[in-house]
This record gives C-alpha cells, structure tokens and sequence, in this order.
C-alpha cells in the first residue's frame, strides 16, 4: 500500500461518513455544516489523484458558493436550529430509501468493480495543472464552456423571476 | 501508484448515501444535499477516468503501439468534473429559489406537506409572492 492509497483511504472514509452524516442527522444546520466537510475531503481526494485545478473548482464553488447558499435558503425558512424529527421521512419510507440507497451503491460499485477493479494506475500530477486543463477548456471545449456561461446566466435570471416580490404596487 | 477499488467504491457509497438523502429527507432543503452528494459521486468518476493513460483502460492492459491516439485524450474527464460543478452551481441556486417561493406560498418547506398543486390546494394563491413572509408553521 503506498502513501497516496493511504491518503486517499483516509479522505473517502472522511467524505463517505461526513456525507452519512449529513444525510441522516437531526439538525439541520449541522447537516449543512457536515457537507462542507464531505465536500472539502473530496477536494482531498481530487489532489491525490491528481486533479489540482478541479480540487481548487470545487473548495470555491461547492464549499464557498453553494453552502453559503443552502445554508442562507435554512436560514430563510426558518429551519429549526435544535434537533427535529420532522425533518425526515417516516420509518417504512426510511428503510426503504436505505434499501435502495444500498441496492444503488451494490449496483454501481458492483458493475465498475468487474470493470475496473484489478487495475492500478500512476497519478501524472502535471496532467490537472492549470495550463493543460485551460488549453483544453479553451480549445476544444470552448463551445460548451459558452453554452455553460449562458446557462449561468438563465438560471441567474430565472432565479430571480421565481422569487421576484409580486406585490402589486 | 493507486489501485482503482478505492475511487469506484468512493463514488458507488456517496451515490448511495445521495439516493438515501433523496427519498429519506422530507426537508426540501435537506433533499437538495442529498443531490449534491449524488453529482460529486459523478465527478469522482470523472476525475479517476481522467488519471487513467492515453487509451484509457486499453491502454492499461495493453499500451497502444498507435500513437495518433495524442499525448492525452482524458484530459476532458477534468473539464467535464469542471462543467458539472457549474451546472450543479446553477441547479441549486434555481432549487433553492422554488424552495423559498414554496415557503413563501405554503408556509413551509416540508416536502409531505405539499401533496397539491395549484388550485386543488387549500393553501392556493394567485400570486405566492405577494403579502407577508410567513412565519415558521410550529410542529
């Protein structure tokens, strides 16, 4: 085992119980809080295999941009700070989420374990540098890097069509 | 050298542990965490693709003696990783707006709460935007 499967070992046992954590947790504040943690030890996991610009994509955008927002729409409808049990499903439709969670995860790491799973690879740490990922951005992904700004953009201006204050004036 | 067994059964837990958080949450915000979780399992995939070599798993078993093949075509798993981040960017930010609009008209954001639409609903108003914010339904 070498250092780096060490360390990837380490981070995914951190994101996969963080990540259980904050599924099943009473408090919602604190399931909020407990993605940040998943999300950021991916971002671990991301380095070690190599992808340097896609872990800093990710602390930006899901750890700073879209917590910040889930954690403003909590604080908007007036999520109950102590724990609440209302926050999740009855019992039966517990269990049975829990049996199809499980039967996704069998299902998933069962196929790409026949696929993949007696292979190792050699982490090429320059391969996710920002020059290499932007000449491939720019270049030939450039038309979907286009498309993508656009569909910022609509999803910027349907977000505030939705809410927008309808109180006629 | 890292053996694949760990990046594929770190994206199948988090697709479960996604799917769990799916069905089992009845918070509306709560749901949309679960979703998150699902789309990194996604990009875990993406990102592992993308440190195979040139030829992909091929190339692993057998290295390619064809090198028109390019010095990289995985790179993309990187770009795409990249992509799908900005479109789970935009998805919640527009969930999260049906959320408060939700709100907004039903005074809550229990998602068993809300078995109508529209008229059929007791709750029902021509424009949810308008008159107060409400206060949280006490349960």
């Amino acid at each position: 085992m070498s250092g780096q499967e060490i360390l990837f070992g380490a981070l995914a046992v951190l994101a996969v119980a963080s990540g259980l954590i904050a599924v099943t947790g009473t408090r919602v504040v604190h399931c909020a809080l407990w993605l940040v943690v998943s999300l950021g030890s991916l971002a671990g996991v991301y380095l070690v295999l190599g992808a340097e610009v896609v872990a800093l994509v990710q602390l930006l955008v899901y750890v700073g941009a879209v917590v910040v927002l889930v954690l403003f729409a909590l604080m908007l409808t007036r999520a109950p700070i102590s724990p609440s049990r209302r926050l999740d499903a009855p019992p039966a439709q517990r269990i049975a989420a829990a049996v199809v969670g499980v039967a996704v995860a069998g299902v998933v790491g069962g196929a790409l374990m026949i696929a993949v799973g007696d292979t190792a690879i050699q982490v090429d740490a320059g391969r996710g540098a920002p020059r290499p990922i932007a000449t491939a951005i720019f270049g030939g992904w450039v038309l979907p890097f286009e498309i993508l700004s656009v569909l910022l953009l609509a999803a910027l201006i349907a977000a505030l069509a939705v809410t927008r204050d309808r109180t006629p004036r | 050298m890292i053996h694949l067994v760990g990046p594929v059964v770190l994206a199948a837990a988090l697709a479960g542990i996604g799917i769990y958080g799916l069905l089992a949450r009845r918070n509306a915000v709560l749901v949309l965490i679960g979703a998150e979780l699902l789309l990194n399992a996604v990009n875990v995939l993406l990102v592992t693709a993308s440190a195979l070599p040139a030829g992909g798993l091929a190339a692993l078993l057998q290295p390619p003696t064809d090198t028109t093949l390019g010095a990289d075509p995985l790179l993309p798993g990187q770009v795409m990783t990249i992509f799908v981040i900005t479109i789970a960017a935009a998805e919640i930010g527009v969930a999260l707006a049906i959320v408060l609009l939700l709100f907004r008209a039903r005074a809550t954001s229990d998602l068993t709460a809300v078995r109508e639409l529209g008229e059929a609903s007791a709750t029902y108003t021509e424009t949810p935007g308008a008159g107060e914010w409400p206060e949280r339904v006490t349960t």
